[in-house]
């Protein structure tokens, strides 16, 4: 290598001993003066060129040269590596550790270039350091111009020969010493090592130590405890959530029926919906409470989304907790809240939350809620008016409650026997064993005798007759409950609904046509109370009601008036009124008749009265009237004196035109004419008591010269010394003479036959039945003589088409056949004017006539014609005044004077199937 | 004095009948003549037996409707009659004529 001057900048490489300092000519002085500059660890010797002739440098000291002049830029040069400092000119391998590199940039000029000398010297540059490149170097000359330039940094330097520079230089390296940076010891050693077999022992140990660690007892096992932390309790305290349970049970059918708002929360409505309502329950009694403002505040935040409407409902329902079972104040807001909504017990609409979804708290909205109620209510005086279904649920909870009293009687009106306790024994004792089956077993022994009579109706005395199978038992009366003393005057049968019977009453004694009287509409469901009632400005004579619309109900008054009344509309005032004048009846209306004449024609209204006129009324233009008739007395004559058996059918003719006037009283009818009591005369109200005394059949001639009867006769009225009032009459028959006085017959009963509308019978005072024709105003088609009173009641029977029954008051009842004027049957029982009777729709032979005598008889013509197959008497001074059949049942209504309505149940006279009458109905249940 | 008045006075006097309660929808007391204490326990327990059998009923007959309700114990008999907008409750004593 050779090296080769460069121009040094502050390196000095000095020969032996000449020391490097650092870059420049800095120089570190300790106190004592001593230098202590740091010697660069990079010592360059400065070779033969560069000092020719110059001194030989020390290793030592070129060492300590390169590592001054290295030490100045040991950053720069360590930092930038080995190629950034070195010129490209020379390059320089020195074994120095650490890589130092000579000079670097700065020492590019003090570089020595080695490559001439290293080519030759480069074998020894591996033993010999730097320095040994002393040993040829050259001396540097002093004084020398470069070498003065290198002399700046290396004094001492000695400026090299031409030759020396030739000359080869041996440059010896070495090896500076190591310094040890750091280390890492293997634990690895040669096993060959001297402590190979130490550490193989040792390893040996230790793997045994290994071994023998499990099961060694000296092994100890010891155990850590890490400390736990200390807990530290802190506690708090808030309000409770004041919560409470209301439960419902919702069926599948209240989920279906309620019409959800939002599809989506179906279940959610119904459940809070019903448990709305079910909590809503509870009666409101009790005031209301305020809710909890904490649950009041979970209803608001629940109120916030519209699709929880219902739920602030839930909400709302949880507050007013602390009371028992909930309920008092979830009535009020549950009302309150359910004010709006569909009235539904069970389904439960949306409500109208829209106050709610406001976002109002929820003890707000309570309180809102709450203070409707009372105001709703304030509005109407009365809630129950509210409510348009409360009506009908009361009338049903009536007939409810009465089905727990009156059991039996309905069942028994009904015709059906229990199927419990012991069923109707034969009736030989008269027993009316009925056990309802809800009925406990203990009112079995209640009574032996009489068991169904209502309890409080003592009074009642029952005496059936041992004859034949027919009983009669009173189920129940109906009692007027309005004014003393009405007298039940007259009833009458609703078309369309079969048990509704409308019932008048009228003063009695004379007194009906001046004060007010009274109708009452009896349903066979209410034993006890009257579906309804109102009072009419005069006592009541008759009642009928119309079939083709049913609600009209023709009144009859004792005053004349003849009234409709539409019971539909409950109105006590009638619709329509007859008015004064000549349209009105001068004498009470004994009877009043709607005449049905198909659909084609309608109805026709009819009544008769007293005053002779057999009216129509029309209801085009309020009630107009058409005189049918005015019935004339007929003197109808008799063979006179003798008394052939089979006079009647002579005598009875029908008048010629002309003789309708015939003159006369009553007497006129004839002188042989058997003295009939001119009621006419005598004005006698069927009512008055006229109570000839029965005798024998053979008339007793002696006291009644004028007249005989006819002792063949079958079952005649025998006419008795009369108590008193007839002999005026007696008198008046005898004579002869066509009197000029008023020949209007009084006319006291009605019938049309049913099979054809154009005729109808009328009953006449005078013991007459005529049979008219609705064409023929001046005449009869036929008279009937034979009673010797006035007729009461006319039926014609349902089962044949030309048979009649007559009541009247001469004690007797006759069964006439259209073509004969003699009646085919004349029945009495007793002496007492029979008021009203009427054949029987199921039986043909069966008929029932009511007497004033407190009678109720119950006839059978198979069995019997003498007597009633079945009595039964009212208390003493009560009577009959008349007497209904009831179209489906086994029932006899029987009017009397007392103002009550006797329900009577008719055992065994007949059976109400179709096999042993052509015309009854199977026992059909009544509602 | 109304029809229905009349009515509620009549049967509330009718033989046996220990009261009556009309309640509306809401289970709130419109009118009664019984006891505030019983009228309460009444009308908190009836209407839930009234809509759980009117369910009955319709579960097993959509078509079809609660008309009545009784509950006969040993005592009483409870009559309730419910409807669209309101329940008529009637209590009468078990004891048969």
């Amino acid at each position: 290598m050779s090296m080769r001057p460069s121009a040094a900048r502050a390196s000095k490489i000095g020969g032996r001993g000449t020391e490097v300092g650092l870059a420049g000519d800095h120089k570190v002085l300790d106190a004592e003066g001593k230098d202590r500059t740091p010697k660069p660890m990079l010592v360059f010797r400065a070779a033969g060129p560069l000092r020719p002739g110059g001194s030989v440098m020390g290793s030592d000291s070129f060492q300590d040269a390169g590592l001054g002049r290295m030490s100045s830029n040991a950053a720069s040069m360590m930092a930038g590596g080995f190629g950034g400092h070195l010129s490209s000119q020379q390059s320089m391998s020195f074994g120095i550790v650490g890589g130092l590199q000579a000079a670097g940039a700065s020492a590019t000029s003090e570089l020595w270039d080695f490559e001439s000398e290293s080519a030759s010297g480069s074998p020894r540059a591996s033993e010999s350091g730097i320095g040994s490149a002393r040993g040829p170097m050259g001396v540097i000359k002093e004084g020398d111009e470069s070498a003065r330039r290198t002399s700046r940094t290396r004094p001492g330097a000695v400026a090299l020969s031409p030759e020396a520079l030739e000359a080869p230089h041996p440059v010896r390296l070495s090896e500076s010493p190591n310094h040890w940076i750091w280390t890492l010891p293997g634990n690895l050693i040669p096993a060959s090592g001297p402590d190979a077999a130490a550490v193989a022992a040792a390893n040996s140990r230790y793997t045994n130590l290994l071994r023998e660690r499990e099961g060694n007892d000296q092994q100890v096992h010891g155990e850590a405890q890490t400390l736990n932390p200390l807990l530290k309790a802190k506690e708090t305290q808030t309000e409770a959530c004041s919560t409470s349970t209301a439960e419902c049970q919702v069926g599948n059918v209240e989920l279906q029926a309620v019409e959800p708002e939002n599809d989506g929360n179906q279940d959610l409505v119904e459940s809070a919906a019903s448990l709305l309502q079910q909590s809503g329950a509870p009666g409101g009694k009790q005031g209301s409470e305020k809710p909890d403002t904490l649950n009041s505040d979970l209803t608001a935040s629940l109120l916030a989304s519209n699709n929880f409407e219902n739920i602030a409902v839930l909400g709302n329902l949880n507050t007013g907790s602390g009371h028992d079972s909930g309920r008092s104040s979830f009535a009020d807001h549950g009302g309150g809240l359910e004010r709006t909504s569909t009235a539904s017990m069970a389904s439960i609409a949306p409500f109208g939350l829209g106050r709610a979804s406001s976002g109002i708290p929820g003890g707000q909205t309570a309180m809102v809620v709450s203070t409707r109620t009372p105001r709703e209510q304030g509005v109407h005086a009365n809630p129950l008016d509210l409510l348009p279904s409360l009506p009908k649920l009361l009338s049903v909870m009536e007939a409810a409650l009465l089905q727990q009293t009156h059991q039996p009687h309905l069942l028994a009106y009904r015709d059906m026997h229990p199927l419990w306790g012991p069923q109707p024994t034969q009736p030989s004792r008269p027993q009316m064993p009925v056990q309802p089956p809800v009925e406990e077993p203990a009112a079995a022994n209640e009574g032996p005798a009489i068991v169904g009579f209502p309890k409080d109706q003592s009074k009642e005395e029952v005496i059936s007759s041992t004859t034949g199978t027919a009983q009669l038992h009173v189920l129940w009366q109906w009692s007027s409950q309005w004014g003393q003393d009405l007298a039940t005057t007259c009833m009458a049968w609703n078309k369309a609904r079969k048990d509704l019977i409308a019932a008048g009453y009228a003063l009695q004694g004379g007194f009906g046509p001046h004060r007010p009287g009274h109708i009452a509409l009896w349903s066979l469901r209410n034993p006890c109370w009257p579906a309804w009632h109102f009072s009419t400005s005069s006592g009541v004579a008759s009642l009928d009601f119309s079939r083709q619309s049913p609600h009209l109900l023709a009144v009859g008054l004792q005053n004349g008036t003849v009234q409709l009344h539409d019971v539909k509309s409950r109105q006590a005032a009638p619709t329509e009124s007859s008015k004064v004048g000549d349209a009105k009846h001068s004498e009470a209306v004994a009877q009043v008749r709607w005449v049905d004449r198909g659909t084609d024609q309608g109805e026709l209204l009819v009544s008769i009265s007293p005053d002779g006129r057999v009216t129509s009324w029309s209801l085009t233009e309020g009630l107009a009237h058409a005189d049918l008739m005015k019935l004339r007395r007929v003197a109808h004559q008799q063979t006179p004196r003798s008394r052939p058996a089979s006079n009647s059918p002579q005598g009875w003719h029908p008048n010629p035109p002309g003789a309708a006037s015939k003159p006369g009283t009553g007497g006129a009818r004839g002188s042989t004419r058997p003295g009939s009591p001119v009621l006419a005369a005598a004005g006698m109200n069927p009512r008055g008591s006229m109570a000839p005394r029965p005798g024998s059949p053979e008339v007793p001639s002696s006291a009644r010269g004028v007249h005989s009867r006819d002792v063949g006769r079958l079952a005649s009225p025998p006419r008795g010394p009369k108590p008193g009032g007839m002999p005026g009459g007696r008198r008046v028959a005898g004579m002869r003479s066509d009197g000029s006085l008023s020949r209007a017959a009084s006319g006291w009963c009605l019938a049309f036959n049913p099979r054809e509308a154009r005729t109808y019978l009328a009953g006449t005072e005078e013991g007459l039945v005529h049979r008219c024709s609705v064409t023929y105003s001046e005449q009869y088609l036929a008279t009937y003589p034979g009673h010797m009173g006035p007729v009461t009641a006319l039926q014609w029977c349902p089962f044949r088409p030309s048979l009649f029954l007559s009541a009247s008051a001469d004690w007797t009842l006759k069964l006439w056949e259209e073509g004969q004027s003699r009646p085919v049957l004349t029945m009495q029982a007793v002496n007492e004017e029979v008021n009203d009777a009427a054949w029987c729709p199921a039986r043909s032979t069966v008929l029932a006539s009511a007497t004033a005598g407190g009678r109720l008889e119950l006839w059978d013509l198979a069995q019997s014609v003498v007597k009633p197959a079945a009595l039964h008497c009212a208390p003493q001074g009560v009577r009959f005044s008349c007497l209904l059949f009831a179209q489906e049942s086994p029932i006899i209504m029987a009017g009397m004077s007392n103002g009550n309505v006797a329900v009577v149940r008719v055992h065994d006279v007949y059976d109400w199937d179709a096999s042993t009458s052509s015309q009854v109905s199977s026992a059909p249940i009544l509602q | 004095m109304t029809e229905v008045e009349a009515t509620l006075q009549r049967i509330s006097g009718h033989k046996g009948v220990l009261g009556c309660i009309v309640l509306n929808a809401d289970g709130i007391v419109l009118k009664t003549t019984c006891d505030s204490e019983l009228t309460d326990l009444h009308a908190s327990l009836i209407p839930q037996l009234a809509a759980m059998a009117r369910n009955m009923v319709r579960e097993l007959d959509p078509q079809n409707d609660l008309e009545f309700l009784r509950v006969r114990s040993h005592k009483q008999e409870v009559m309730v009659a419910p409807s669209g907008d309101c329940v008529l409750i009637v209590i009468q004593e078990a004891k048969t004529s």
